[in-house]
Formats: structure tokens, C-alpha cells, sequence
């Protein structure tokens, strides 16, 4: 486990671990708590200590988008995009690859890595 | 109970040309909105103390310099800020234009929204298709391809179907709403009646966000002249700012949270109606800061007018167009009138206020306006009225 501020500023721990195949959130290293993927600071105990740690890679699907315009090049549509709340706590909008429809948004889902790129799917 | 005092005045509204075409710049759209405004005030540039400027959040700060100053020729300004509250910010401006006027701070503070999105190389779409952070991992938007607000409200959108089933039908039910009342308004941009087929046939951005869900970006500005609630004398009845509050529920994306909903919106609502004495069943009209149907479906709920998840039928029932039970963005809003942000509900209604509203005129006597930022984080609300008092 890796603390944000002992590490250089270049690093990168959420794309390495999803390079490494896990799927990372913030936690605190005071008091344990999973924090959002925007904070910066522990919301609970204000502790400038976040560090990064392994989560399971699984989450409910809380809702999802369907891009169908392609903005840049670099992403063509079209794709879907899903709100995942993650089983630590955190959500996440990440690529997400299911049959195209309108859910209940109770799906469970479960990180799935392929070359170097992370995405949803439900379990 | 003695007759509450208004808190201040807007007694000038200024605009610049709208248009859909490349022009002038956001700045010199702002000076051009500055001096329309001053005029209609009944005052002149040099009784201008006070300066607040509103860029679209999407542009550097070089857009709408605190150089806006000189190019207006203002000397000795006793209040001189940009305001960053993203779309929060023009109903924020007033609101602090109105704290400066009562405490002496400044006389008579102008306020101005400007911002060109269209340009010769980017459209209407593209201008505001930039990664937009919300997610928390630096430059993740980019990679997985959450370009600009649509996608962001298109969850919004998503989540309000999941939580409460609404339909395509409703949501299309603001959109044609929007366009009916586009029709009586001279500035509106899109007026061209709106049928279900029309919307339900209109091709999809950010599935479930069709284009006829979204804004219709223009550039231009709109300025605004806040003076002291003793003040009379504009070209114009004046408008008195009765209530004004915000709400910044800093709802972070985790757990049961649902920072689509549950997003400060009802706490600016219920600060800006308690000091204005009333409640949302007092309100004649709502202009509210809608850039997407679902965030207007949103609000209806935040504000008071329905409850969490009825937001939907209510719009549906037809409640929002001419003639419903609640008058809403009469201006045809964002989606049909124009997108100039913040000022875009802050501008209806002072039209509204001042009885200057034509064809779409309705009864005006407490007006309801809103500013919404980010992916709704941020809120502001105003309470306007053409009367003095509201009791």
C-alpha cells in the first residue's frame, strides 16, 4: 500500500493497479474509512493520509449512459458509461458492457481488466 | 408583522445581440451588456461602483478579465470580483450585489454574464463537449469518454428512471413545455411548434439525453444593475429582491448518496422563501436553471412544487406549459429560448417582474429564480417581485 503524499507526483496508483488487474479506491490511513474517488482529504477525520488499496472490483449498477457521438477520435462511439456504486462504498463512472436496455439499476456488477483497460459487467 | 423590506433592487437589464453565429468576443459582448444595462437603469457608467462578472465555467478567467473594468472606462470602483460558483454564478452576483448595496460596500453594482461558445472551428456541441472533471481521477473523463455536461446529466437522467420509472414521454414533456412557451418570446431561438413524435424522433447524444433534451448554446450577455431598495428611477418598473438563498450540499459520490437528487437545491429554496415569508405554493412563476430536461423534472421536486419522484407525472400532466398550474421557465427556458447560463432564468424573470413579458406574460407577483452548477452541486435562488412588499 502506497501513501499519496510519500509518493512522487507522477504516480499513477489507480491506472497501475488497473494495469496490475485490481480494481483500487482511497482509503484513509487513520481511520480506515473508504473515501470517494474526489476526495483529498479524509472527509471523516480530515487526515491528509489518504493512501490507495485494493478493492474487491464488485458494485451495484446505480445507472448507466449510452454515448452515441463520437467527440474525439481517440474515443468513438458508441459505449456505455455506468455509475457503480462499489460493494466498499465509493462509486465510480467507468466503461460499462452489458446488453444495451433499461434496468432496474440493481444489476451486480464486477470490474473486468483487458489489456490495461478496466470496465463493468454484471456478475 | 411590519412589511418586510425588500433586500435590494434590479432596476437595469441589458443584453447584447444573441446569436448562433461567430461574432464579437465574450468581453466585448460583456461591455456591450454593461452599457444597455446602465442606460436602462437611468443611470450613467460613472454612477457605477460596484463590477461582477460570470464566465462560463468551461473558460480560462482571460475570457472576462477583471480588465472588463477598463474597457468600460470605471474609476474607482468600490467592488470589483469575478464570481466562480459555476452556474450558480449569476444568481449569486445579484445576491452579493445585493449584500454590497445594503452595507454601504457600493451604490450601484452591475452585474454581467458574457460568454461566446460558438466560434469559427467549434459548433454549439462541441464547445461544450470538454471533459468536464466530476469523476475524481485525474483526466479519467477523457479516457473513458465523459465529454461535457451531457453525459453527466445523461446519469442524472439515468438515475431519476431508475429511482422512479419515468418514461421518454416525460421527459419530452418538458422539452415540448419549453417550446410552447418559446413561442410568445422575442429572444427565443427555437419556436417552431414541438410535437411528442418530433422529440421521441430526435436522435440520441447521450442515450437517454436526445439532442431535444438539451440547451441551445448561444453567444451573448446580459447585464444586470443591483441598487439599494429605496432606489427608483429606471427606464423600467424596478424588480425588488425579496429572498435569496444558496445550497452547496457537498454530497460526495459514495454509499446511498445521491448526489443526482439530494444536492443543495432545496436547502437554497428553502432559505431564499423563508426570507422572502412565503412558500413554494406562493411562487406566480419559476425560472429555474434547467440545461436538460431531467434537471428541471429535478428541481420542480427541490423547490417544493412536487414531491421526490412525482416531478416527472407533474410535467407530463402538462402542470409546467401555458396554462398549467405553475408557470415555468416562460421564456422557453434553455432548451428553446437560448443557453447564456445563469442569466438566461435571471433574465425571464426581471421580464416577468417588470410586466414586459408580451404574449407569454403571466401573473408575477413572486417570482422564483434558480442557478444550477456543475453536475448540480452548486445552487442559488432567488425570490424577485415587482412589489415593494410581499405582505
Amino acid at each position: 500500500m502506497t501513501s499519496q503524499s510519500e509518493t512522487r507526483v507522477d504516480s499513477d496508483p489507480f491506472r497501475d493497479g488497473i494495469r496490475a488487474g485490481e480494481l483500487r479506491i482511497q482509503r484513509c490511513v487513520s481511520c480506515r474509512n473508504a473515501a470517494s474517488y474526489t476526495a483529498r482529504v479524509c472527509p471523516s477525520c480530515h487526515s491528509a493520509d489518504l493512501s490507495w488499496s485494493t478493492a474487491s472490483g464488485r458494485g451495484k449498477l446505480r445507472c448507466f449512459v449510452e454515448v452515441m457521438v463520437s467527440y474525439i477520435p481517440e474515443v468513438p462511439a458508441r459505449y456505455m458509461l455506468a455509475s457503480v456504486e462499489l460493494e466498499e462504498g465509493p462509486h465510480i463512472i467507468a466503461r460499462y458492457e452489458a446488453a444495451s436496455g433499461r434496468d432496474d439499476g440493481t444489476v451486480e456488477l464486477k470490474a473486468r481488466f483487458s489489456g490495461g483497460t478496466l470496465s463493468f459487467v454484471p456478475t | 408583522m411590519p412589511a418586510r423590506r425588500p433586500l435590494a433592487v434590479i432596476l437595469g437589464l441589458g443584453f447584447s445581440k444573441l446569436s448562433r453565429q461567430p461574432g464579437p468576443s465574450a468581453r466585448t459582448l460583456a461591455a456591450y451588456a454593461v452599457r444597455e444595462a446602465v442606460a436602462d437603469a437611468g443611470l450613467a457608467l460613472a454612477d457605477i461602483d460596484g463590477l461582477l462578472l460570470n464566465r462560463s465555467p468551461v473558460e480560462p478567467s482571460a475570457t472576462l478579465p477583471l480588465g472588463v473594468q477598463d474597457d468600460l472606462g470605471l474609476r474607482d470602483l468600490g467592488l470589483l470580483a469575478s464570481i466562480e460558483g459555476e452556474g450558480s454564478s449569476a444568481a449569486q452576483m445579484i445576491q452579493i450585489a445585493a449584500m454590497a448595496v445594503e452595507s454601504g460596500l457600493a451604490k450601484h453594482v452591475v452585474c454581467v454574464f458574457a460568454d461566446a461558445p460558438i466560434s469559427h472551428n467549434v459548433n454549439a456541441g462541441k464547445a461544450f463537449a470538454i471533459p468536464i472533471p466530476i469523476t475524481g481521477i485525474p483526466n479519467w473523463e477523457e479516457e473513458i469518454g465523459l465529454l461535457g455536461a451531457t453525459a453527466a446529466f445523461g446519469l442524472v437522467a439515468a438515475r431519476y428512471t431508475a429511482r422512479y420509472g419515468a418514461t421518454d414521454e416525460h421527459f419530452g414533456a418538458w422539452a415540448i413545455a419549453e417550446r410552447a412557451w418559446a413561442a410568445g418570446n422575442e429572444l427565443a431561438f427555437l419556436k417552431s411548434p414541438l410535437t411528442m413524435e418530433d422529440y421521441l424522433a430526435s436522435r440520441y447524444i447521450v442515450k437517454p439525453i436526445r439532442v431535444l433534451d438539451c440547451a441551445y448554446p448561444v453567444n451573448g450577455a446580459v447585464a444586470f444593475v443591483v441598487t439599494r431598495g429605496n432606489r427608483e428611477g429606471g427606464k423600467s418598473a424596478p424588480v425588488f429582491v425579496h429572498g435569496m438563498g444558496q445550497g452547496h450540499a457537498g454530497c460526495p459520490a459514495i454509499g446511498a448518496l445521491e448526489p443526482e437528487f439530494d444536492n443543495g437545491a432545496e436547502q437554497a429554496g428553502r432559505i431564499a422563501y423563508a426570507m422572502a415569508g412565503i412558500g413554494a405554493n406562493d411562487v406566480s412563476s419559476a425560472q429555474f436553471y434547467s440545461p436538460f430536461t431531467c434537471s428541471g423534472i429535478v428541481a420542480l421536486e427541490n423547490y417544493g412544487f412536487c414531491r421526490r419522484g412525482e416531478g416527472a407525472a407533474f410535467v407530463a400532466d402538462g402542470n409546467t406549459a401555458p396554462g398549467g398550474a405553475l408557470a415555468v421557465n416562460t421564456g422557453g427556458g434553455m432548451l428553446s429560448g437560448y443557453y447564456l447560463q445563469g442569466a438566461t432564468p435571471l433574465a425571464e424573470a426581471v421580464i416577468q417582474a417588470r410586466g414586459q413579458g408580451g404574449a407569454r406574460q403571466v401573473a408575477n407577483d413572486v417570482i422564483l429564480a434558480t442557478g444550477l452548477g456543475g453536475r448540480q452541486q452548486h445552487h442559488a435562488a432567488l425570490i424577485l417581485s415587482p412589489h415593494r412588499s410581499l405582505r
